[in-house]
C-alpha cells in the first residue's frame, strides 16, 4: 500500500516562492493528474515527489515513511521523463535493466523483469537496439518500461506525452489509461493538457500559481469549477465569461445585470452577495444554444465560425465587445458578420463573485452524467 | 542554336572561381612547403654546398648511424615520455576540472575557469622563464614553500637533474595547457540533458556512478578528440624546452624532444653545424610519426566510438 500524503509542502529558489503549501492526499491505485498552465509548479511539485529537488518545508510521506530526506531511489517511486531521457549509448535492454542493475540485482532477475515489461509494451523485438534507432512512441514505451521494472509504488509522468504528434498522443493516452489499470499502482502524472487530464484522472488538482486550485474527479471540475480559474481552464473551448452585477436575489436564483444590457438568471445560492455586487457569469459553449428561447436570449455580431463537421464554433461578439463561443451543430448555416440570437439555461449558467470564486449551483448542470462524460469526452477529441 | 545539355557541360569557372582563395593559400602555405620538405630530404650536400640527389641514405644515417640514431631515439622516446605525462596527467585533471565546474553547487565557477584558462593564453617563453625562475635553486622561491609547509627536505634542483628534468617540463607544460581539455570536455558536459542526469539520479545511482556510467560515456568522443589534440600538439612541441633548457635541452639531453633535435640538426648549434637536407630528413620522420598517430586514432579508435545524440 502506498498512499502519498502532501502536507503543507512549500518549495522555494532563493526568495522566490514557487509553491505556497500544498497539501494532497492520494490513495493507493489512484491516478491524479496534477493540471495548469506552464509556470503553476506542478513539474516543481513532481520534482518534489520524485526527490529531485529538496522540499522548502512541509511533510511528504509515502506509504507509511516520512520521505523528505530520502533520496530518490529509496522512495518507491519511478518517472517518466518528458524528453524520455534515454541514455543514448545504452541498447533499450540496457536501459531498462540500469536501475536493477545499480541496485545490484542479479542477472536472471534483471532479464526476467526486462522481459516482462518489454512484453507488456510489446517491445520485446527492440531490446537491442539504441535509443536513436527508434521512434518517438517506442522511446516512449521504453522510458515507460524503465519505470516499470523498478516495480515502483508510485509512477510520476511529467508529461509524458508532449513529445508525440497528436494521432500517437490519443494511442498513448488509452494506453496509460489501460496500463494503470493491469498495474494498478499510483500514478501522478503532470500534464498541462485538460483533454489528458480529464480522460485519465481519477482525481484532477488543478493548480495555478504555485497553489491547488481545485482538487477532484473530472467531472465535479467540470460542472462545480471552485473558481473562475477552474472554470475557464477546464472543457474546451473555454468557458465564456460575461460580467455582470447582481440585481435580484431568490432563494432558487439569482438575476443578474449583464454588461451588454441583457438580465440573466442563475440557478446558484448566493451566499454573501448583495443587490448591486459585482459577479462574472460563466456559461460554457455547449450550454448555449443557437435559438433564442432556451433561456437567457444573447446577441450579437458572428466573428468567426469553425466547422468540425459534427459541430461548429461560432465565435459571437456582444454589444459590449464580450468575445463569446458557442459550440453551434455541424449543420448550422451561420456565416461570418451574420447577427445571431443565443441563449442559455438558467440552470447551466456558473456565477463566480467579485474573488473569483464560485457560488455553489443549485442544480447539477447536466441530467445524466454518463451522457456528460460522452459529450465531453467528444469535445476533448475535437480538441486534439 | 543553344541546348540545355551543352549548358550543362559548361566549366564551372564560378567554383574554381570561390576556391581559388582559399586553395591558393592552402597550397603555398601548406602543401608546397610539405611537399619541398618531403623532397628535399632526399638530398644531401657536399662541402662546397652542392646539392645532390641521394635517395634514402639520410634516413639511413638518422636510423643507423650510432652518431645520429642515438639522439633520434633518445628525443622520440623522450617526446613519448612527454607524452605520456601529458595523458597521465593533464587529460585526467582536465576531466576532474571539468567535472567539478559543471556542478551546479559550485560557486564562482566561471572565476575558476578563467583563472584555470589563463596560462594558456600566455606565452610559452614567459611560462618557460617563470618556472625556471620558481624553480631555481639559487633564487627560486619553490625551496622556501617547501620548507614553509614541512617537506623542504623534498627539494631538489629539478630542471637541472637528468633524471627529472624531463618530467619537470612536461609538468610544467600541463599546467600551462590544462585548460584547453578542461574547456572542450567541459562544454560537451554542459551538452548533457539535465533530464538524463536526474533518470539516472531516479535509478539511483551516486554521484560516481552518474559520472561513470552516463556522462562519461557520453563525452568519450570528446576525450578522444583531446587526446588526439594532446599527441599533435606534443610531438610538434619545442618552445618550452627551448625557453628552459636551450637548444641543447640538457642536461646531457635528457629533456631532448623531436623539436629541438629537429632545430639542432637544420640550423646547427655550437659545434655541431646545420644541415637543410638531414634537418629535412627530422622534419619528415616528425610528420610521419604524427600522421601515423593520427591515422591510427581515425581509423580505429574514431571509427569504434560512437557519437550519440543526445
Amino acid at each position: 500500500m502506498a498512499d502519498v500524503k502532501l502536507s503543507n509542502i512549500k518549495k522555494s529558489y532563493g526568495d522566490t516562492p514557487v509553491l505556497h503549501g500544498i497539501d494532497l492526499d492520494i490513495k493507493h491505485g489512484e491516478f491524479v493528474v496534477l493540471v495548469g498552465a506552464s509556470g503553476c509548479g506542478k513539474s516543481t511539485l513532481l520534482r518534489l515527489i520524485a526527490g529531485l529537488e529538496d522540499i522548502s518545508s512541509g511533510e511528504l510521506c509515502i506509504g507509511e515513511q516520512q520521505v523528505n530526506s530520502l533520496p530518490p531511489s529509496q522512495r518507491g517511486i519511478a518517472m517518466v521523463f518528458q524528453s524520455y531521457a534515454l541514455y543514448p549509448h545504452m541498447t533499450v535492454f540496457k536501459n531498462m535493466s540500469y536501475g536493477l542493475k545499480i541496485a545490484g540485482k542479479g542477472k536472471d532477475f534483471i532479464d526476467a523483469k526486462v522481459r516482462d515489461a518489454a512484453k507488456i509494451l510489446h517491445i520485446d523485438h527492440l531490446l537491442e537496439r539504441l535509443p536513436r534507432e527508434l521512434s518517438g512512441g517506442q522511446r516512449q514505451r521504453v522510458a515507460i518500461g524503465r519505470a516499470i521494472v523498478r516495480d515502483p509504488n508510485v509512477f510520476l509522468f511529467d508529461e509524458p506525452l508532449s513529445n508525440l504528434d497528436a494521432a500517437l498522443r490519443v494511442k498513448t493516452r488509452v494506453e496509460i489509461g489501460k496500463l494503470h489499470k493491469e498495474l494498478g499502482a499510483t500514478i501522478i502524472y503532470v500534464t498541462h493538457d485538460q483533454v489528458e487530464a480529464m480522460t485519465l484522472g481519477d482525481k484532477i488538482v488543478v493548480m495555478n500559481q504555485g497553489r491547488v486550485e481545485q482538487c477532484g474527479t473530472p467531472l465535479e471540475l467540470y460542472q462545480h469549477p471552485a473558481t473562475r480559474f477552474v472554470g475557464g481552464f477546464i472543457g474546451s473551448p473555454k468557458m465564456n465569461f460575461i460580467e455582470g452585477k447582481v440585481a435580484a436575489i431568490s432563494p432558487e436564483h439569482i438575476e443578474i445585470q449583464l454588461s451588454n444590457g441583457c438580465r440573466s438568471r442563475a440557478c446558484v445560492e448566493a451566499g454573501d452577495l448583495k443587490i448591486g455586487d459585482a459577479v462574472t457569469l460563466g456559461v460554457r459553449p455547449e450550454h448555449i444554444e443557437e435559438r433564442s428561447d432556451a433561456g437567457t436570449p444573447l446577441s450579437g455580431e458572428v466573428s468567426l465560425v469553425e466547422r468540425l463537421g459534427e459541430a461548429s464554433f461560432i465565435y459571437m461578439t456582444l454589444s459590449d465587445d464580450t468575445e463569446m463561443v458557442v459550440r453551434g451543430s455541424g449543420e448550422s448555416t451561420v456565416t461570418t458578420c451574420e447577427h445571431i440570437e443565443v441563449s442559455f439555461a438558467p440552470h447551466n449558467a456558473h456565477v463566480f463573485d467579485s474573488n473569483d470564486r464560485a457560488l455553489r449551483r443549485l442544480k447539477p448542470g447536466n441530467v445524466h452524467s454518463t451522457a456528460q462524460l460522452a459529450e465531453l469526452k467528444a469535445v476533448g477529441q475535437e480538441a486534439l | 542554336m543553344s541546348h540545355p545539355s551543352s549548358i550543362q557541360r559548361r566549366f564551372p569557372w564560378h567554383i574554381l572561381f570561390f576556391l581559388a582563395p582559399g586553395l591558393l593559400i592552402y597550397v603555398t602555405f601548406s602543401v608546397y612547403p610539405l611537399l619541398d620538405t618531403l623532397w628535399l630530404g632526399l638530398f644531401q650536400e657536399d662541402a662546397t654546398g652542392q646539392r645532390f640527389f641521394a635517395g634514402i641514405s639520410n634516413y639511413q644515417t638518422l636510423l643507423l648511424d650510432a652518431a645520429w640514431s642515438e639522439p633520434f631515439w633518445n628525443a622520440l622516446w623522450n617526446n613519448t615520455k612527454f607524452f605520456i605525462i601529458h595523458m597521465l596527467v593533464q587529460n585526467p585533471i582536465g576531466l576532474f576540472l571539468a567535472a567539478l565546474l559543471s556542478s551546479p553547487r559550485l560557486r564562482l565557477s566561471n572565476t575558476y575557469r578563467t583563472l584555470i584558462f589563463m596560462p594558456t593564453m600566455l606565452s610559452v617563453v614567459i611560462i618557460g622563464f617563470v618556472w625556471q625562475l620558481l624553480l631555481s635553486p639559487i633564487w627560486g622561491i619553490s625551496e622556501g614553500f617547501l620548507y614553509s609547509i614541512g617537506l623542504g627536505q623534498y627539494f631538489d634542483a629539478w630542471l637541472g637533474k637528468e633524471s627529472s628534468s624531463l618530467i619537470t617540463l612536461a609538468l610544467i607544460s600541463v599546467w600551462q595547457f590544462v585548460g584547453i581539455p578542461m574547456m572542450l570536455i567541459y562544454a560537451a558536459m554542459l551538452s548533457i540533458p539535465d533530464d538524463l542526469i536526474d533518470a539516472s539520479v531516479v535509478d539511483g545511482s551516486n554521484a560516481w556512478q552518474t559520472f561513470w556510467n552516463i556522462k562519461l560515456p557520453l563525452i568519450l568522443p570528446t576525450i578522444g578528440m583531446v587526446s588526439i589534440l594532446t599527441f599533435v600538439a606534443n610531438f610538434n612541441a619545442f618552445e618550452l624546452v627551448y625557453a628552459v633548457k636551450g637548444a641543447l635541452a640538457g642536461p646531457n639531453f635528457s629533456s631532448d624532444i623531436m623539436g629541438t633535435l629537429f632545430y639542432r640538426t637544420f640550423f646547427g648549434f655550437q659545434l655541431q653545424s646545420g644541415s637543410i637536407t638531414m634537418g629535412a630528413a627530422v622534419a619528415t620522420l616528425m610528420f610521419l610519426i604524427i600522421l601515423v598517430g593520427v591515422m591510427l586514432y581515425l581509423f580505429v579508435v574514431q571509427r569504434r566510438m560512437k557519437r550519440f545524440q543526445l
